[in-house]
């Protein structure tokens, strides 16, 4: 439904020539509700493959519920979910998992009690991949992992917690990667340095759909972004338009 | 000091070992979903009869029944326990939990004496048949070689399980962040699946291995002897696998001190026999207790609260159907009804405790037993008025006892020390011919109230019906009151209650007394009812039995406690058309307490016919401003550390 | 009215709340806010008694009630609503504020007159026969409010009041607030809802990864850098140009 081609800058290697046509996440006509209060009431959203989108939005929006109900955590009571053209509405999160819908959750992506080795390990129920594998490309990327690879992630700091969890998304090569507020509880700098790191996962190829209170943080790595308000797409566009209208809903227009 | 050396072996091998195995078992359910298994106990022993069967009867030689019991039966039992009733009651509360689990203890009970007849003696040989060992100029039976080294291989099996293997990661992933497990891909459901099948298989080696040391198989001797893990696994907060191995071997060598120390008088015997529960209590009452005071929702609609005028009706109505049934029933039926409602009244001192309170007790049947000795020894032989109210005297009195320490205790932990408690009075007072009689039972007088006679079965009837209507209203009145509006409150949200400025304890001391007197009562009456009472009418299983029929019945309705005392009392009833009658009664309260996990709010609460309709009559809500209000429904959910 | 004076607190090796200051006066809202996670529901924890700070003192109307449990602060003043909800859900909106009113003393009719009369103040009356659990969030969240008042508090701590209600409840709540303060009643707000916070506080803290960052007027609040990133966010590669 939404014609303007996303390929532009992000996706080269990966997307292949011919499959741009598909978009990574069509949600068409969603609606969720908690017990019997409506949180989403209709919406509609498109993620071109290899597109970074950003959700903004003020509190309570239903930006987070839109990404559960995308990962599974949640059944939608209408509409269809598709990723890659394949509808994947109601299945469960662990089904979806495995199939390369990976979610980081709100707050901290990592398990607290196990080590991150063991978190590491835990990576590869994603299906298809060794041990070796993920904890080399883990490693790599973050060398000050594999300093504390003993150590249990309930120890290390907030930012290297949100290393750990974004590991998950570098080494298990999702198709879509959903990510909740990573900076919720963050120092500013290891904020600007986590979107440094959104940044580069987006320069591989990677979908991602990016829930975020920090505004001009979000957009300033995406490629498209809409604000919600109370269970709608109130308006979509480019990050430069967005942005305008997002600096009033946020610190308030005042004079009206 | 060899004394010492070998009481020390025997309190490590005979006893420890085996705690620790079951009590492992028990964390490793608990952890991996949620779920305290009471029934920890009743799989051990139907694993040994199991064992039995094939070793004895099919004459498989042992090692092999062994490997099929532990490895193959009881897994599978675990496994699909998870599948067809655990899965289901991960957002339930509490006490419906509890239920479901006491549920499979009573149904495994029944089902194993339906099979294997309790009259016909099975015994297990030692392993090795009894041959002896000396390690270090002390003798070890091979059976208690064999029990350390299970103990030790299960332990050592369980910890590189746990560590290397991605199973064992993913099942510690799921403890620690359920949602988070299945983003990863693997699902949590699975895991708890496959604790369950490990924990069971723990408790089915237990049960074969303290099998042969206790004489002939028994059935509710095995089930309980697996009780004593419970105080283990709390020494691991019900987490650590570690501290629940060394809490059951402290355990079994303090217990086994205690009975070769104590002077073997009956009443020291009894003394030693408790340690355990003694154990417990004093574990959980030294636990630090976890701080979380904010709530969590469960989303279940409360049963509407009953008008004064509407009370009085039902009151009214049932003393009239008591005055019916007084003329239409007679013999046995009649003794029945009595039971029945005298059960009931017992029940109703749930409603206030568990149902508006939240508070979970085990022991309301040792609140009733203590009523009935009071109404035994004060009552006289015309069962004075003097007699009831030492009976809720005296329950009350003990309940506030029991409940002081326990304030603080939360859920679980609260139910746990009730049990201890309930268990400890079955050894040391109702089974104690001090308090209840060489013979072992007491005579009680029914009372006779301003003049009634009720020494007829008849008016006795009538007079029960009167007491249930008179304290189911006066509950119904409490829930009207400030104190009942305070306890749901503070149930419903402990934190609020803090802001708001309400004082807790006090509140929870006194719902804690007035249940236990009600209790008092009831049993005072109960025993009028039967005329004689013995230690066996106040068995903590009973307590059990009485939380898990009112929770079918509706624990939060005094309607479903009538029903709940009269289904109680129908066990008795079977017993004309059925062999083993007490057990297919069992049978069936399983079967149906089973169903509570489909309807969690029980007959009378909850999504009946009646209270769809009533739903129907009443002003809904408005919609428009629900659904503006829609949007911050996420946040209730959402972990905002804010 | 209410001082917080130098709060830290911390989780494990994570700190929540930094060597925080605010005053909050009489007669008048003072603002609390900034982003998501940065300790806001941490430090009314710490205000009401529910969560010890590590160092720092709070004082209720000049008296440090640090060290007291959060019944007593109640008994001397300070009511609360949460984020997160916690009405007493199996009990209906009447008598949610009746145990509030019955705390302190209310008895019988008088005591349901006076719940009835709080109710209608936050325009719930409709609702006094519902089930707390069933009312949509924004009704729950005046309820709390209603329960809070109850308790005739001094300082009242409100936690985003406004989320989940509509525009025209939203300005009644409003009006209701300052109302309120003009009768005495010291108020400390947090909330997401801007040109709530601009129009209602006279003073305005925000607080961000655990640390005032900024207080002022809302003029001089809106009119801040710092505060504009901090809710904002840093545009990303603004300095390494990747």
């Amino acid at each position: 439904m939404n014609p303007d081609s996303p390929v532009t800058e992000g996706g080269v290697a990966n997307a292949a020539a011919g499959t741009t046509a598909v978009p990574a996440l069509q949600i068409e006509e969603v609606h969720a509700a908690y017990d019997r209060v409506e949180v989403l009431r209709g919406v509609n959203l498109t993620v071109g493959a290899g597109q970074v989108f950003a959700l903004l939005g003020p509190n309570g929006a239903g930006k987070s519920t839109t990404l559960r109900t995308v990962g599974g955590r949640m059944k939608p009571l209408k509409g269809r979910i598709l990723v890659d053209g394949k509808d994947v509405t109601g299945k469960p999160p662990e089904q979806l998992a495995r199939n390369g819908i990976c979610s980081v959750p709100e707050g901290r992506g990592v398990f607290p009690s196990l080590t991150v080795a063991e978190n590491l390990r835990m990576w590869t129920f994603k299906g298809g991949l060794r041990r070796s594998e993920v904890e080399e490309a883990a490693y790599a990327r973050f060398p000050r992992l594999a300093e504390r690879r003993k150590q249990l992630a309930g120890t290390l700091s907030g930012g290297e917690q949100q290393m750990l969890a974004m590991s998950r998304a570098l080494s298990t090569h999702p198709r879509l990667l959903l990510l909740d507020e990573i900076s919720m509880g963050l120092a500013p700098l290891i904020v600007a340095e986590l979107y440094d790191l959104v940044g580069q996962i987006a320069n591989e190829g990677f979908a991602i759909l990016l829930v975020e209170q920090f505004a001009a943080t979000a957009l300033g790595v995406a490629e498209r972004a809409a604000i919600m308000v109370q269970g709608k797409i109130e308006m979509e566009g480019t990050p430069d338009e967005v942005g305008a209208a997002a600096g009033e809903l946020y610190l308030g227009s005042g004079a009206k | 000091m060899n004394e010492f050396i070998s009481l020390t072996v025997a309190g490590i091998a005979t006893y420890g070992c085996v705690y620790a195995l079951t009590a492992m078992g028990l964390v490793v359910t608990y952890t991996t979903s949620g779920i305290f298994n009471f029934a920890q106990g009743a799989i051990g022993m139907i694993g040994a009869f199991f064992f039995y069967e094939l070793s004895r009867v099919w004459h498989i030689p042992s090692l092999l029944s062994l490997i099929i019991a532990v490895f193959i039966f009881a897994p599978l039992i675990g496994a699909l326990l998870e599948r067809l009733v655990m899965r289901r009651l991960e957002n339930a509360a509490l006490e419906a939990k509890l239920t479901v689990t006491i549920a499979l203890l009573l149904l495994g009970i029944a089902l194993a004496t339906a099979i294997w007849n309790p009259q016909t003696v099975r015994n297990l040989p030692s392993f090795f048949n009894g041959h002896q060992v000396s390690v270090g100029g002390v003798n070890l039976t091979y059976q208690q070689v064999i029990v350390v080294l299970a103990a030790i291989l299960a332990a050592v099996l369980l910890r590189l399980f746990f560590i290397y293997t991605r199973a064992g990661i993913a099942t510690r992933a799921v403890v620690d962040d359920r949602d988070l497990a299945a983003l990863t891909g693997a699902s949590p459901a699975r895991f708890a699946q496959l604790g369950w099948a490990m924990g069971c298989a723990l408790a089915a080696l237990a049960g074969i291995l303290i099998a042969p040391q206790n004489g002939a198989l028994d059935i509710t001797n095995l089930t309980l002897l697996v009780v004593n893990g419970y105080a283990a696994a709390m020494v691991g907060r019900l987490r650590s696998l570690p501290l629940t191995f060394a809490g059951a071997i402290v355990l079994g060598v303090l217990y086994s001190y205690a009975l070769g120390y104590l002077p073997s008088t009956l009443v020291w015997n009894d003394f030693a026999n408790i340690t355990p529960m003694i154990f417990l209590l004093l574990v959980i009452l030294v636990l630090p207790q976890s701080r979380a005071v904010l709530s969590r929702r469960i989303m279940v609609r409360a049963p509407r609260v009953v008008g004064l005028r509407e009370s009085l009706i039902a009151g009214g109505a049932l003393i009239l159907a008591g005055v019916l049934f007084s003329r239409l029933l007679s013999g046995n039926n009649l003794s029945y009804a009595n039971t029945g409602v005298s059960l009931g009244i017992i029940m109703l001192s749930l409603v206030l405790l568990t149902g508006y309170g939240g508070q979970v007790s085990l022991c309301q049947f040792s609140f009733a037993g203590l009523g009935a000795y009071a109404m035994s020894k004060v009552g006289g032989t015309h069962g004075s008025l003097l007699g009831i109210l030492a009976a809720m005297g005296l329950a009350g009195a003990v309940g506030g006892l029991v409940a002081l320490p326990s304030l603080r205790l939360r859920g679980l932990y609260l139910a746990l020390a009730t049990l201890a408690f309930a268990q400890g009075m079955d050894t040391y007072f109702f089974g104690n011919p001090q308090f209840f009689g060489v013979a072992g039972s007491i005579s009680v007088a029914r009372p006779d109230l301003f003049g009634f006679q009720l020494s007829s079965s008849r008016t006795l009837l009538i007079a029960l019906t009167v007491v249930f209507a008179l304290i189911a209203t006066l509950i119904l009145t409490f829930r009207r009151s400030r104190f009942g509006r305070r306890l749901v409150a503070i149930n419903d949200s402990p934190a609020a209650c803090l802001t708001v400025g309400v004082d807790m304890t006090r509140s929870k001391l006194a719902v804690f007394i007035i249940s236990a007197a009600i209790a008092g009562l009831g049993g005072a009456l109960y025993a009028g009812a039967q005329t004689q009472v013995g230690p066996n009418d106040f068995q903590f299983i009973l307590s059990l039995t009485l939380l898990l029929i009112a929770v079918v019945w509706g624990i939060r309705t005094t309607a479903g406690m009538l029903f709940g005392g009269i289904v109680f009392s129908l066990g008795p009833l079977l017993g004309q058309h059925l062999t083993h009658p007490r057990d297919a009664f069992d049978l069936l309260v399983g079967l149906a307490a089973i169903g509570v996990s489909q309807n969690p709010e029980g007959t009378f609460g909850g999504n009946t016919l009646l209270q769809r309709w009533r739903n129907s009559r009443e002003a809904q809500p408005p919609q428009a401003a629900g659904a503006l209000a829609a949007d911050s429904g996420e946040e209730r959910l959402s972990h905002a550390a804010g | 009215m209410l001082q917080v004076d130098g709060v830290t607190v911390a989780f494990g090796g994570i700190r929540a709340l930094m060597d925080v200051n605010i005053d909050v006066e009489g007669n008048r809202i003072t603002g609390l806010i900034g982003p998501n996670g940065a300790g806001k529901t941490t430090l009314f924890n710490v205000i009401t008694g529910l969560q010890r700070p590590r160092s720092g003192r709070v004082l209720l109307d000049g008296v440090d009630v640090t060290g007291k449990g959060p019944r007593t602060r109640a008994k001397l003043g300070m009511g609360r609503t949460f984020q997160r909800l916690e009405v007493f859900g199996s009990l209906t909106a009447l008598e949610n504020v009746l145990v509030a009113v019955e705390n302190r003393g209310g008895m019988g009719r008088a005591a349901r007159q006076r719940a009835t009369d709080l109710l209608g103040r936050v325009d719930l009356a409709r609702m006094a026969g519902v089930q707390a659990d069933v009312l949509p969030t924004g009704q729950a969240r005046l309820l709390e409010l209603a329960r809070a008042l109850a308790c005739e508090p001094k300082v009242l701590l409100l936690d985003e009041p406004f989320s989940g209600l509509d525009a025209n409840e939203s300005a009644r709540l409003g009006d209701l607030l300052e109302s309120l303060t003009s009768e005495g009643l010291a108020i400390l707000l947090v909330e997401h809802d801007m040109e709530m916070v601009m129009r209602l506080c006279t003073r305005i803290h925000v607080l961000s990864f655990g640390s005032i960052i900024a207080a002022g007027t809302p003029g001089e609040i809106k009119a801040d850098a710092a505060v504009q990133e901090a809710y904002l966010g840093a545009p990303v590669g603004a300095g390494s140009g990747s």
